[in-house]
């Protein structure tokens, strides 16, 4: 069948001289759901409107379905949008929004009624009908433009960063009624964030974009623990990135010697002896004193409390790390000495694609 | 310390309620007076519906009223629907060197509107479009075009973009985008434009009266008009009622815009409507039938519409009246070239720059038997010798009306220079009268061009300014009823009725002599229905016509055989029929040429003065 599968064979757009996404290629299965995951302004948006027909690709094709769109203006595609600011029409009540694409469809109004009805129930928003869409508040108003798009039981739903807007409580509720309403729903999601909480939460798969081209994709445990480039590594809070030379490259135990002399082992993949690299670790991979076959000097510096936990930074030489440890780490205090421990595999290989890293 | 608050209105307040009585107390004057008893603005003499009365029954300005509010009707939608379209357009492109674009969009707004005018004229000639309704609903679309767009624009800017996007993404097609959304959240900027086309459109004068033809003769052309032969209250009524349609409609949009259904301002509405309506039930219905039409363009109240109406039945024909306000206005309209009058009613200076010009059509006589009722002191008089080209309409003598319990009698132009009366004197505001004035007082002639005779003349208005109170053409006798004057120089058909309601006013002709107008009716070369302007040229000399239009006007007819069908009131009144001697001592103002430049630059400095 394939119904709700979104091909994107080798799109680009550019605006003027901005090239917004670069050659993209991309396959959606039929009732995944799939993030889009980057930083503003590269071309997760873009490329969200392209499926949606708001902005038409300079080359390549989309398919959905199955079937070649690229040239099917906006109200032909099979497809619904939940809009980053809304977009709800203020001159239409919550239930004359929702029935607006049923209307457009030409839907009896015996149809169209409980059909409303059914989608603001689906959104918790029974009953709400008549408000005027101004008397709403941020998340209500999120809701009505989820039953709106979902009403029509679109083949694929595009969510645009549809909370960004939201205060975080709200955001993570949500977060819970979005997923909720995707296993109901069983439709194709293709989500747009640069929060990477969000999409790590929600997704099936996360595909990590950056300056219009795909970085990376994957599940989101695979993106999260083996990040391949160092710009997902930052993106995905990977604090701790340094540049070294490979010094052996041995399956299961290479040896980094970084740019400031720390001699690091990982048991990380793809290390070739006297390349030059990025490496990286999570802090909370990092420990004081503890077991790990990696262990630096430093010294406290300073300490940022989080409530679960405390990151500290560590002057250790030239290099500054960011350490994070459960609780309140009541008995330190900066100046003391310490010694930072981690695992070989909690080491990461990082690749930055058209840069090397500096030769010291 | 804060001074304690509530006690006293502050600064700002004073100032809004200032500003406020500035913005209305002209309309809360207008409808007071439309309810005034009295004929002149100036006094409140009780209450009356009479002016409205009077406004019911005008059917000339009920006509220029429908056509009016045709023209605005016409403009409004096509202006709007245009501008709303451009805007869209240019908010959606977004252009090359927007800025320009912006710029070019809004000069029509600040260029000087004579200008505009005159360059539309030219255009219609250029394009052999006839003057007429047609043109004057064109170039109303052309001069309101940007503030459509600007308002409309204004509105967009504001517009969420995102808003269309979710209506296509919903389903919907760009057209039905625009229905259902853009227009529905852009409706209050698109009434606005509206409201703003109408109004602009119904007072328009300046481009309306270069550009108006055969019918469309709107109100405020009419209302000029009627400087010539006196303003009456009855506009004041005309305006009330049209202020109330106004308010009424922008109550019911507010309404609408506030979100209530069209059912529940259907009263405003509709009381709006109606009151706009009124003008096309009551306006005089064309004669049906009628294949063939006459188009007269003459001043307004210069004929009586029992008067045409007669003439329609008699020749199975239409009557077009159309009004002008000025011979300038009506010279210019010649000159245009494309504009189809039949029947033209020039004064005696006007005829002879006409016939220079070669605008007029040679008369034929044998069509004219009638032109034997004429007085012969009236024929063959030097603007056009032989009666070539014109035939007497009207006649009329320039004096002084005077009250006589302030003044005395009078009889010479020298109590227009009496310093007892200072700020009691009131002067025609017209080169020719002014001057003429002063060139009779000092024993010159009227057509005088030697510069030295003129500069004596124009010294005398200038020593003479400080004892003037006015100088008007248009209400001269409500100001001299009204007691603000004592003395004034005007027309006698104006003072003629000024005297028939207070016994105590008195008109002369000043024994140095006076000027004498001859207002006369011609037919334009280009007529296009020359033959039945022959007919309607001898109809109004008919003996029972003259007569019924001396009555009707209280003009002087220069018609020997309707003198006998007048009443004893108006044959014996020396300010409607001076004496022979009286008419003996007067001149014709002529066509003096280029020193007419002379003429306007000395009255400019009188009236700049110090």
């Amino acid at each position: 069948m394939g119904r709700g599968a979104v091909s994107l064979r080798g799109v680009s757009k550019s605006f003027g001289t901005v090239v917004a996404v670069r050659d993209v290629s991309l396959e959606v299965a039929p009732g995944e759901f799939l993030t889009l995951l980057g930083p503003s302004g590269c071309g997760k948006t873009t490329l969200l409107r392209m499926i949606a027909a708001l902005e038409s690709p300079e080359s390549g094709r989309i398919l959905l379905s199955q079937r070649d769109v690229t040239d099917d203006p906006p109200h032909r595609r099979p497809v619904n949008t939940v809009f980053q600011h809304y977009a709800l029409f203020p001159h239409r009540t919550v239930a004359g929004n929702v029935a607006f694409g049923l209307e457009m469809a030409g839907r009896a109004r015996a149809d169209l009624v409980p059909r409303v009805e059914r989608a603001l129930e689906m959104v918790r928003l029974s009953g709400m009908g008549s408000r005027r869409v101004d008397q709403l508040s941020g998340g209500q108003r999120q809701r009505v433009a989820l039953a709106r798009a979902v009403v029509l039981e679109p083949e694929v739903l595009l969510l645009d960063e549809p909370m960004s807007a939201l205060d975080r409580k709200l955001r993570e509720e949500m977060r819970a009624e979005v997923k909720s309403l995707h296993r109901r729903l069983g439709t194709t999601f293709v989500f747009v964030t640069h929060d990477q909480e969000e999409a790590l939460a929600l997704s099936d798969r996360v595909v990590v974009m950056n300056d219009g081209r795909i970085e990376q994709m994957g599940p989101p445990a695979e993106i999260y623990d083996v990040p391949r480039t160092r710009f997902v590594a930052e993106f995905l809070a990977v604090r701790n990135i340094l540049s070294g030379d490979v010094q052996s490259a041995e399956v299961g135990a290479t040896v980094v010697r970084t740019e400031n002399g720390l001699m690091l082992r990982s048991r990380a993949a793809g290390f070739v002896a006297g390349e030059r690299v990025w490496v990286g670790v999570r802090p909370e991979r990092m420990g004081f004193d503890g077991a790990g076959e990696n262990r630096v000097a430093g010294v406290l510096e300073d300490r940022l409390f989080l409530g679960d936990r405390s990151e500290w930074r560590v002057r250790a030489g030239a290099d500054l790390l960011t350490v994070s440890e459960p609780g309140t780490s009541a008995g330190r205090q900066a100046g003391d000495a310490v010694t930072v421990t981690f695992e070989a595999s909690a080491l990461l290989r990082l690749v930055e694609p058209g840069r090397r890293p500096p030769r010291p | 310390m804060t001074a304690p608050s509530g006690r006293r209105p502050s600064a700002g307040a004073l100032l809004a309620v200032a500003v406020y009585a500035f913005l209305y107390a002209p309309l809360i004057v207008l409808v007071a007076f439309s309810f005034n008893r009295a004929r002149l603005a100036a006094r409140w003499e009780g209450f009356t519906l009479e002016w409205y009365a009077v406004a019911l029954r005008d059917q000339h300005v009920l006509a220029a009223l429908r056509n009016s509010v045709i023209i605005a009707l016409a403009t409004t939608v096509l202006a709007t629907a245009a501008g709303t379209a451009a805007a869209l357009a240019f908010h959606r492109l977004r252009l090359r060197a927007q800025g320009t674009w912006d710029a070019l969009v809004v000069v029509p707004l600040v260029l000087p509107e004579i200008v505009l005018a005159a360059s539309l004229v030219l255009l219609f000639a250029a394009m052999g479009l006839r003057l007429g309704f047609f043109t004057v609903v064109l170039a109303h679309v052309a001069f309101s075009l940007s503030y459509a767009i600007v308002v409309v624009r204004a509105r967009l800017a504001g517009f969420d973009r995102s808003l269309e996007e979710a209506a296509m993404d919903l389903g919907a097609s760009p057209l039905r985008t625009l229905r259902h959304v853009t227009l529905p959240l852009i409706a209050p900027g698109i009434l606005a434009a509206a409201l703003l086309v109408f109004s602009v459109s119904i007072d328009d004068y300046v481009v309306t009266s270069f550009v108006a033809g055969v019918g469309a003769t709107t109100l405020p052309l009419h209302i000029y008009s009627m400087v010539r032969s006196g303003l009456s209250p009855e506009i004041n009524a005309d305006s009330t009622v049209l202020l109330t349609a106004t308010v009424l409609l922008l109550f019911a949009a507010w309404r609408l815009e506030q979100g209530r259904r069209p059912r529940q301002v259907a009263v405003p509405m509709g009381l709006g409507l109606s009151l706009l309506g009124a003008p096309f039930l009551l306006a005089p219905v064309p004669l049906t039938g009628a294949d063939r039409q006459l188009n007269v363009y003459i001043w307004s109240n210069y004929i009586a519409p029992e008067t045409v109406r007669r003439f329609e039945q008699r020749h199975h024909v239409r009557v077009n009246v159309d009004v002008y306000d000025s011979n300038e206005a009506l010279i210019a309209k010649m000159q245009s070239g494309n504009v189809d009058y039949d029947v033209i009613c020039p004064s005696t200076y006007t005829v002879q720059s006409l016939v220079a010009q070669g605008l007029l059509r040679a008369l034929d006589f044998s069509a004219l038997p009638h032109l034997s009722n004429v007085d012969p002191r009236f024929l063959g008089r030097r603007h056009d010798p032989g009666n070539r080209y014109s035939v007497p309409y009207f006649w009329g003598t320039t004096g002084i009306a005077y009250r006589q319990s302030r003044v005395g009698t009078v009889d010479s132009w020298g109590a227009l220079w009496d310093a007892r009366f200072r700020g009691r004197i009131l002067m025609l505001d017209d080169a020719r009268e002014t001057l003429g004035a002063a060139l009779k007082w000092k024993g010159l002639s009227v057509n005088t061009t030697d510069p030295a005779s003129l500069a004596l003349a124009q010294r005398a208005l200038v020593a003479q300014r400080p004892l003037v109170r006015a100088y008007n053409s248009s209400n001269f006798e409500d100001v001299l009823l009204s007691g603000d004057v004592w003395l004034a120089q005007g027309w006698n058909g104006q003072f003629a009725r000024a005297m028939a309601q207070d016994a105590d006013i008195h008109y002369v002709v000043p024994r140095e002599g006076s000027m004498l107008f001859l207002d006369s009716l011609a037919v334009p070369r280009g007529a296009p229905h020359p033959a039945l302007a022959h007919a309607f040229l001898d109809y109004v000399m008919e003996a029972e016509v003259a007569a019924e239009i001396c009555r009707t006007m209280q003009y002087s007819t220069p018609n020997r055989a309707a003198l006998a069908l007048l009443p004893a009131s108006i044959r014996d009144n020396p300010a409607i029929f001076p004496s022979a001697d009286v008419v003996a001592r007067t001149e014709i103002i002529e066509d003096i040429g280029a020193a007419t430049v002379l003429y306007d630059r000395l009255w400019t400095e009188v009236k700049t003065s110090r």
